[in-house]
């Protein structure tokens, strides 16, 4: 008992360090993630018929986070055999506990029960830690960003463009323009996280020239990316045109914005107040015209300190 | 010509290198030896400017990082870049051409693989080609040779004789003795943040004795192994 006492107790330690490096109290974000979780819950059973096929995919795909081979290989080196299974049966457990809870508060036995054996199941696998195969992508002459995130997204780019298809066979717009956003959306989030400082030390470029090539870069291959989006609804949505185009310069607006937003605490992950400031300006986009000069002066003195 | 004055650096109260001062020479292959943890990943850092320090580091060609190679200890990989792609991002940061890319691999690398599947040994040489790549005028290498087979440690040894030859500076830190005393024409021991002794080639046998007595003293008596 003491080694699963210890274990979780040093993870539980990793979690509250993650939450007070990310600037928050560790206690008072569990019990506001916890009435968030069941908030959104209750919402979800209230939206669609199909919410608890969605809720276990949900609590499946966060177990299968557990299945990580270069992981799973460390504790398989540190405990025993038993030990070992032991330890992913409970982590799996307490990582699908909370909707195991609400699915028997909402009276869904049978869910609950199918949930309990793909959670155990799990256990038995452990990821492919290498592929073989290699995805080619348009983005070759300027790595990184783009390639490691196209390549991350592939399948979501293509739900994205099928959704496009749809738009087009059922004339409905605002599904065309929730496409072209979602691929922005995929593109913003090639920019979250901080990359390795060696990666912006071997720049020749000074601070403010790195972030607007970065920014060009992003530029050009979002167009890319969207372009075939663009382009269908240009063609078949011609009575919106200027709609699609406010839609497509918003996208350029957020992606230059998460990339600047991504340095003003480099290299550190981007902090709260930031990424409040962020989030409130996706809402509010005339709030670009000041957060964007905010974030390039805050970045260039941050990427000053590496690159002169 | 690198040439390093007064340089010291602290992680608050900690101090890792205290008052370091030494020059480095064109065509010249330095090493720099030292437990772990004496600083030398540190000095490294500092020397490029990824790290900020006190004191002052002046080069024949500046900035210092734009003509500088630095190949980390365990080198950095995204999880799913090639390893054609990563030569190119560190050729594109220089601005320079990659040129014929196949050329340039020496040591016979599937480039069109994730670099990230590599083995310890492959990403190594990765970063070693990606740093020649770049046509640099100063190489740092921290641990060249950890992880690489036989036959790459004998290409390595041999490049890094040429880059000599063609007046370029190196600085490199080794744990295997052997590899530093046939490359290098000094050997500085980092010991507590500083430079407790420099030793020409002619001396290297000694400082190897001495190193033993220093590091291995009576360790291996106390161990108590049977």
């Amino acid at each position: 008992m003491m080694i699963f006492q210890h274990y979780f107790a040093l993870q539980f330690t990793m979690l509250k360090r993650h939450l007070t490096g990310f600037g928050l109290h560790p206690w008072l974000s569990i019990v506001v993630a916890t009435a968030a979780f069941y908030t959104l819950s209750f919402y979800l059973f209230t939206r669609t018929v199909y919410a608890g096929y969605a809720y276990m995919l949900l609590a499946l795909s966060l177990a299968f986070k557990h299945s990580e081979a270069r992981r799973n290989d460390f504790l398989k080196l540190t405990f025993s055999k038993v030990h070992y299974f032991t330890t992913r049966l409970l982590e799996n457990s307490l990582t699908v506990l909370p909707f195991l809870l609400f699915l028997c508060f909402k009276k869904e036995p049978g869910m609950a029960l199918v949930l309990i054996m793909f959670s155990s199941a799990m256990i038995f696998i452990n990821t492919k830690r290498s592929f073989s195969f290699t995805l080619s992508t348009p983005f070759y002459q300027k790595p990184f960003e783009f390639i490691v995130g196209f390549r991350t997204w592939a399948g979501v780019f293509l739900l994205a463009y099928f959704l496009t298809a749809m738009s087009l066979i059922y004339q409905n717009f605002n599904l065309g323009i929730f496409s072209l956003m979602g691929i922005f959306g995929l593109c913003l989030t090639f920019y979250t996280e901080p990359e390795n400082e060696y990666f912006v030390w071997i720049h020749k470029l000074k601070a403010g020239a790195f972030l607007l090539d970065k920014i060009k870069t992003a530029v050009v291959f979002s167009s890319l990316l969207s372009l075939p989006v663009t382009l269908s609804l240009l063609i078949f949505f011609r009575a919106h045109i200027a709609s699609i185009v406010i839609f497509q310069l918003l996208g350029y607006c957020y992606l230059a914005m998460m990339i600047l937003a991504k340095y003003t605490s480099y290299p550190e992950k981007i902090n709260l107040p930031q990424a409040i400031l962020f989030a409130t300006a996706l809402v509010v986009p005339p709030l670009f015209l000041a957060l964007i000069p905010f974030f390039y002066f805050q970045s260039v003195k941050r990427l000053k300190v590496i690159l002169g | 010509m690198i040439h390093i004055e007064k340089l010291s650096k602290s992680y608050g109260a900690k101090q890792v290198l205290s008052n370091i001062n030494i020059k480095f020479e064109q065509g010249k292959v330095y090493g720099i030896v030292g437990e772990n943890g004496a600083g030398k990943t540190t000095l490294f850092k500092c020397i490029t400017g990824i790290e900020q320090h006190s004191g002052t580091i002046t080069a024949g060609l500046q900035p210092l990082k734009d003509h500088t190679g630095y190949l980390q200890t365990e080198p950095f990989y995204f999880s799913k870049i090639t390893g054609r792609e990563y030569i190119r991002l560190l050729c594109n940061a220089r601005s320079k051409d990659p040129g014929n890319i196949d050329d340039k691999n020496i040591f016979d690398l599937p480039l069109d693989r994730y670099a990230i599947t590599y083995s310890t040994g492959m990403k190594k040489k990765l970063a070693l080609a990606a740093i020649l790549a770049q046509e640099n005028q100063y190489f740092i290498l921290d641990e060249p040779f950890n992880g690489v087979d036989i036959q790459s440690n004998i290409l390595i040894t041999a490049i890094i004789k040429r880059l000599k030859a063609s007046g370029k500076i190196l600085i490199i830190s080794s744990h295997i003795f052997s590899t530093l005393s046939e490359i290098c024409d000094e050997i500085h021991l980092l010991q507590h943040g500083n430079f407790t002794r420099k030793v020409y080639k002619a001396d290297f046998d000694v400082l190897e004795q001495q190193m033993k007595e220093i590091f291995i003293g009576n360790k291996i008596d106390k161990l108590g192994l049977k």
